[in-house]
């Protein structure tokens, strides 16, 4: 079974409420690959925090460990910021648009 | 024996996935904390500028704004980014969930089980629920692939701990279940029931919450689907729960007539048309004894408290997470409804979320503490 739904409400309709196509797979592509960035930064992390702890990097120990509360929202904060500089152009363009509309 | 605080047959993730899903629903966070806002003001701009045109016509404003507003490439982008984030968050499920399901479904073929699952072959799913992918995820409810099959299940009860991002009680997801028997205690303190019903049951969520509080309360909890019944006992049993699941619709059960003390359902009714909402509150009268009790637990906000951008995201909601009931629940009037099926003493009410309901206890209010805070629910009885 696919990962993604084929049976969708806007069906056919859905090219009046999205952008160019091939900006919309871009965009996802981009979102897709950010995550990827973010996957290997708790990684990095994961791994400093064992190196930190005097344990060697290995897969096992890198799945055994559990990041704790702090370190969560530590993760959550770096994320944050990843995803605001990827998405400060769509915010832009809305703010943009807010301005267009009121002159 | 008491039910675990955990649920052992959830999807394990490894490090790699549960970042995957952590990057999702930092997505969903930022979209809402810091697009949302925006859009809003947009829409709010789009309106006072198009004003003299909205007041000549005659559909509802909200709609002009939100034609005019699919002409403009920031709400496509809106729109498209909010698909796209819903999309991976399915995906990023997918991934464990196939690597797991052979063992999931070994898992979920329990021998000497407490309760029960009852999945009928010839049972088809009510039309609105195949004709598209409820909440976009992949195989909507009604995907089967064999017998005793979880997949779906399992899917939607990991996908619905991501949706909530943790806000309705951590990976059980059952704040409802328990905010649910909270207004049934402030209603009744002295709730004892002898056998309940819960209709759309889905994952087992609420079940397992609230088969919690009634020992010795004999529990039918039905769905539509094979494959979340089939999950629901799974977990129910593994969680030390005893309820007894069978695939059914709601609107037309085999159970016999008065045969109940109680019947719930919590977030199914936003899922139906109002028509098939009068033939559920028909049915939950059929099946209640004299004096029971029926109550729904729905989304903590009503149509008319909606400012425009609501209105808008609630039409997002039908266009485009396959909810295509979504503004007409949040529109239709359960008061006439259930008055005309009999119902009296009805309260209709947001209750204060809970995560432990205490007899006498519980807050009803007027006004909705907005979502994670405050759940609608609709309650009545059948005359003595």
């Amino acid at each position: 079974m696919s990962s993604f739904s084929d049976k969708d409400t806007a069906g056919n309709k859905i090219d009046q409420y999205l952008s160019d196509a091939g900006i919309d797979d871009l965009t996802e592509m981009v979102l897709a690959l950010s995550a990827e960035v973010c996957i290997l930064r708790d990684r990095i992390d994961t791994h400093e925090r064992l190196a930190d702890l005097g344990k060697p990097l290995t897969l096992e120990n890198t799945e055994d460990f559990e990041p704790d509360q702090e370190v969560m929202a530590f993760r959550s904060e770096q994320r944050q910021k990843v995803i605001a500089k990827v998405l400060r152009v769509f915010r832009e363009n809305i703010t943009r648009d807010i301005e267009a509309h009121k002159n | 024996m008491a039910i675990a605080t955990h649920n052992p047959i959830m999807i394990e993730r490894s490090q790699r996935e549960a970042s995957e899903q952590a990057y999702v629903v930092d997505l969903k966070k930022f979209i809402a904390s810091d697009i949302d806002p925006i859009c809003r003001e947009l829409a709010d701009t789009v309106r006072e500028v198009n004003l003299p045109e909205i007041n000549e016509q005659s559909r509802d404003e909200h709609i002009v704004v939100r034609k005019k507003l699919e002409k403009t490439k920031p709400y496509r982008d809106w729109v498209h980014l909010m698909r796209t984030a819903q999309d991976m968050m399915w995906d990023s499920i997918a991934t464990p969930l196939d690597r797991q399901l052979e063992a999931l479904n070994t898992k979920a073929d329990i021998k000497n089980p407490r309760g029960s699952v009852t999945v009928d072959p010839g049972f088809t799913v009510p039309r609105y629920l195949t004709k598209s992918d409820v909440h976009r995820m992949p195989g909507g409810y009604a995907a089967i692939n064999a017998d005793g099959d979880v997949r779906q299940g399992a899917m939607y009860d990991l996908g619905g701990f991501i949706y909530h991002m943790g806000g309705n009680n951590g990976t059980l997801n059952d704040a409802r279940g328990h905010t649910l028997m909270s207004h049934i205690y402030a209603r009744d303190p002295d709730f004892n029931p002898q056998r309940i019903l819960e209709m759309g049951c889905s994952a087992g969520n609420s079940s397992v919450a609230i088969s919690g509080y009634l020992a010795g309360t004999e529990m039918h909890s039905i769905d539509a689907s094979a494959g979340l019944v089939n999950y629901a006992h799974a977990r129910a049993e593994s969680m030390g729960a005893t309820i007894h699941f069978s695939q059914q619709d709601a609107a037309a059960t085999n159970f016999e007539d008065s045969s109940f003390d109680m019947v719930c359902s919590c977030v199914m009714l936003h899922e139906t048309s109002k028509h098939t909402i009068a033939d559920i509150f028909n049915e939950c009268y059929r099946l209640l004894k004299p004096g029971g009790l029926m109550v729904h637990l729905e989304v903590p906000y009503r149509y008319e408290d909606l400012d425009l951008w609501g209105r808008i995201r609630a039409d997002y909601e039908g266009q485009h997470n396959n909810e295509p009931f979504w503004r007409g629940f949040l529109e239709v009037d359960l008061e006439t409804i259930a008055q005309q099926a009999g119902f009296i003493d009805r309260i209709e009410t947001y209750q204060d979320v809970t995560r432990k309901a205490e007899r006498g206890g519980g807050k009803m209010r007027e006004k909705s503490l907005g979502v994670h805070r405050s759940w609608y629910i609709y309650s009545a009885i059948k005359p003595k």
